[in-house]
């Protein structure tokens, strides 16, 4: 299926295009499924794309892979992409798969509709902090989410759930997936944030822009301690 | 995107736009070139100045209140430049626009400078997102001919201008279900043969109707049937004949009656117009029906099942119509190659396993280009769906699955040996700077 002749020929050009043209859609994608995580697996291609020059290689082909890259690093791995029904317009409008051939390019999409990604993005990450001294820590979290739920749906019931260990600072599933949140770790004293039970744990989040303040258990290190 | 929102203006002083470096270096000597600005005209470079500026005051973040209306204008350069407008829109699109007091604006939109009329009624209604605040109607009405009263005078403006606005009444009207506009919509999406300003042809119709289209989406995100009061104007049947031709419109006394919409109804009857409408209707129709799982819709977007029909649709839009169709069947979205494997139509699947076949006994290749072109559109389309279905997730089962494509792709492009060291000099600055340009654009 994907063996190719290329060469110089018209055809053989046109296929060229046509691949470019593909890939350019399957990077974004990708980029928007790892955005803000910095994935360097991701990151690898995205270099060796960013690197091609040739004549024939498109402003909307660099514009592909600029925007995967930057998405790939959304403000700085804090934020990440929302798939409410807005973002997703919005980012349907933003990620239109025709990119443009030249600069000035406007005829199948205009090109400042492609900064409405901003609409689609979700500010996610979960920081803990220490309360004595306010210092950054990494704590280890287990996140219990929904796996069967759905936006904009008041009344379900969730049957499926699932956990999932990560370490803060980190980027968090969706909200309205979010059971709770529970750290687990000996060395601070145990929180837990029950979004099912208490909506005020998960306004109080809102309110502190994702900062989760943790105590430091007596005699104990943090996570950025050696010894 | 690497620096949004992470910056906090100085509100005594004007905010800095970086400026764009056109010199390049050239291994292995290294010397720097720059480049002649004056080989390109001024509008080459007014969206790469536009996404620059854009990119500058992203990162300028959300929250924050010390930006007001006279700072705004206080950064105001004498005269109108692609920057400052996109350094609008950034504003218009983290909010801060709203701070704007309204006849501030007119300072911008009076000189009539293109750009600067895009970057700022776009900045405006995406910072009035949903509200259908009047001001901002008013001044987006202004630039759209389909909105004004019948035999109003002729306002020269430009197509993408239009087209901007159109996009921009969506974005003010989103979820509203407002008849007037949504009707509006559904009958711009049939206009692609504008004239421009000097009265020739427009080359931008197609993204004209494409931003009506998102436009008609906004307006009815997610809505799908629940529309009742949009019922009356048929949406679903006028959004199947512009995809696909033909003449499937019931006739309406109401619209028979309005001579304009006549015309256009008419004009779009033949398929071969469809090319140009259905971007739009099938962006229009996925987003109406966002997430609904109703298989009666999506079906009108199906892909075709035979060699025959299939190469009377371009592959770009096969791969649109991939994307659609899945938007609207959500839940179906499963992030595995053998799920992207379906979505290629059996006997596409069936002519390529033969090929292989052919290819492993040395035989050569001799498949229609076109059936080849078909097969990665629908490849990318299907990958795309898994991008918007997962978008932030960082779902390992997705990525993985689209690495996988991705390297194919990447695999397929290569083969003609991509990088040639001896071209000539100048393809190496021009496209040295585009990469300068959107790198900066981006980050």
């Amino acid at each position: 299926m994907f063996t190719l002749y290329l060469g110089s020929s018209f055809s053989e050009r046109l296929n060229r295009k046509v691949v470019r043209s593909c890939l350019d859609v399957i990077v974004t994608a990708t980029a928007m499924v790892m955005a803000g995580t910095g994935n360097l697996e991701l990151l690898r291609r995205l270099r060796k794309l960013h690197h091609r020059l040739a004549p024939d290689i498109s402003y909307g082909n660099h514009m592909a892979t600029q925007m995967s890259l930057g998405l790939l690093f959304l403000g700085g791995g804090e934020y990440t992409l929302s798939t409410s029904n807005k973002a997703i317009a919005a980012l349907f409008c933003a990620f239109y798969p025709q990119f443009p051939d030249t600069v000035g390019d406007n005829r199948s999409h205009l090109q400042a509709f492609r900064h409405l990604w901003v609409l689609a993005v979700d500010a996610r990450c979960l920081v803990t902090r220490d309360v004595e001294n306010n210092d950054l820590c990494a704590v280890p979290i287990t996140v219990t989410i929904y796996t069967d739920a759905k936006q904009d749906s008041i009344n379900q019931s969730h049957e499926s759930i699932l956990d999932i260990d990560m370490t803060t600072p980190c980027l968090l599933p969706e909200f309205h997936l979010i059971k709770k949140i529970k750290s687990q770790t000996p060395r601070y004293w145990p929180v837990c944030l029950d979004f099912e039970i208490n909506k005020k744990h998960f306004e109080s989040l809102q309110v502190t822009g994702n900062v989760l303040f943790v105590k430091r258990r007596i005699g104990h290190l943090t996570y950025f301690q050696v010894w | 995107m690497l620096t949004y929102g992470t910056a906090i203006p100085i509100v005594t002083e004007s905010f800095p736009i970086p400026v764009l470096d056109y010199s390049a270096n050239v291994p292995p000597v290294n010397a720097v070139v720059s480049l002649d600005l004056s080989y390109y005209s001024n509008d080459d470079l007014d969206w790469p100045d536009f996404h620059n500026g854009l990119a500058a005051g992203l990162r300028i973040s959300k929250g924050g209140d010390e930006i007001d209306s006279s700072w705004i204008v206080y950064n105001k350069p004498d005269e109108l430049d692609s920057s400052h407008a996109g350094f609008l829109a950034a504003l218009g699109l983290s909010g801060h626009l709203k701070k704007m007091i309204a006849w501030h604006s007119f300072h911008y939109l009076t000189p009539k400078h293109d750009i600067t009329s895009i970057g700022l009624l776009l900045g405006l209604s995406a910072a009035y997102l949903g509200t259908m605040d009047s001001k901002v109607t008013k001044l987006l009405c202004v630039h759209i001919p389909a909105l004004l009263p019948p035999h109003a005078s002729e306002l020269n403006l430009s197509t993408p201008t239009q087209t901007a606005c159109l996009l921009g009444i969506g974005l003010l009207y989103m979820n509203s279900l407002h008849r007037r506009t949504a009707e509006v919509m559904l009958h711009e999406i049939g206009r692609f043969n504008l004239t421009g300003l000097d009265g020739t042809s427009s080359t931008c119709g197609e993204s004209y109707s494409l931003a009506a289209g998102f436009s008609l989406g906004f307006i009815a995100l997610g809505a799908g049937d629940s529309a009742s009061g949009l019922s009356d104007i048929h949406i679903v049947e006028v959004l199947r004949q512009r995809i696909h031709g033909g003449k499937g419109l019931r006739q309406d006394p109401h619209v028979a009656d309005n001579d304009k919409s006549k015309q256009a109804m008419s004009s779009a009857l033949f398929p071969q117009y469809c090319d140009a409408t259905a971007p739009g209707a099938m962006v229009a129709l996925s987003l109406m029906f966002l997430k609904t799982n109703r298989f009666d819709v999506a079906e009108k977007l199906s892909i075709p099942e035979t060699s025959y029909l299939l190469s009377h649709l371009r592959p770009d839009l096969l791969l649109l119509r991939i994307v659609c169709k899945n938007l609207i069947l959500w839940d179906d979205i499963h992030p595995s190659q053998d799920w992207i494997e379906n979505q290629i139509p059996p006997f596409l699947m069936a002519t390529m396993a033969n090929e292989m076949d052919k290819e492993n006994r040395n035989q050569g290749s001799d498949l229609d280009e076109s059936l080849r072109h078909a097969l990665y559109n629908i490849l990318a389309g299907a990958c795309l769906s898994i991008g918007f279905r997962f978008a932030g997730s960082a779902n390992a089962s997705a990525f993985k699955c689209l690495l996988h494509f991705m390297d194919q792709f990447i695999n397929i492009s290569t083969l003609g040996g991509m990088i040639i060291k001896c071209i000539s000099g100048k393809f190496i600055y021009n496209s040295c700077c585009v990469i300068l340009l959107v790198v900066i654009c981006c980050i």
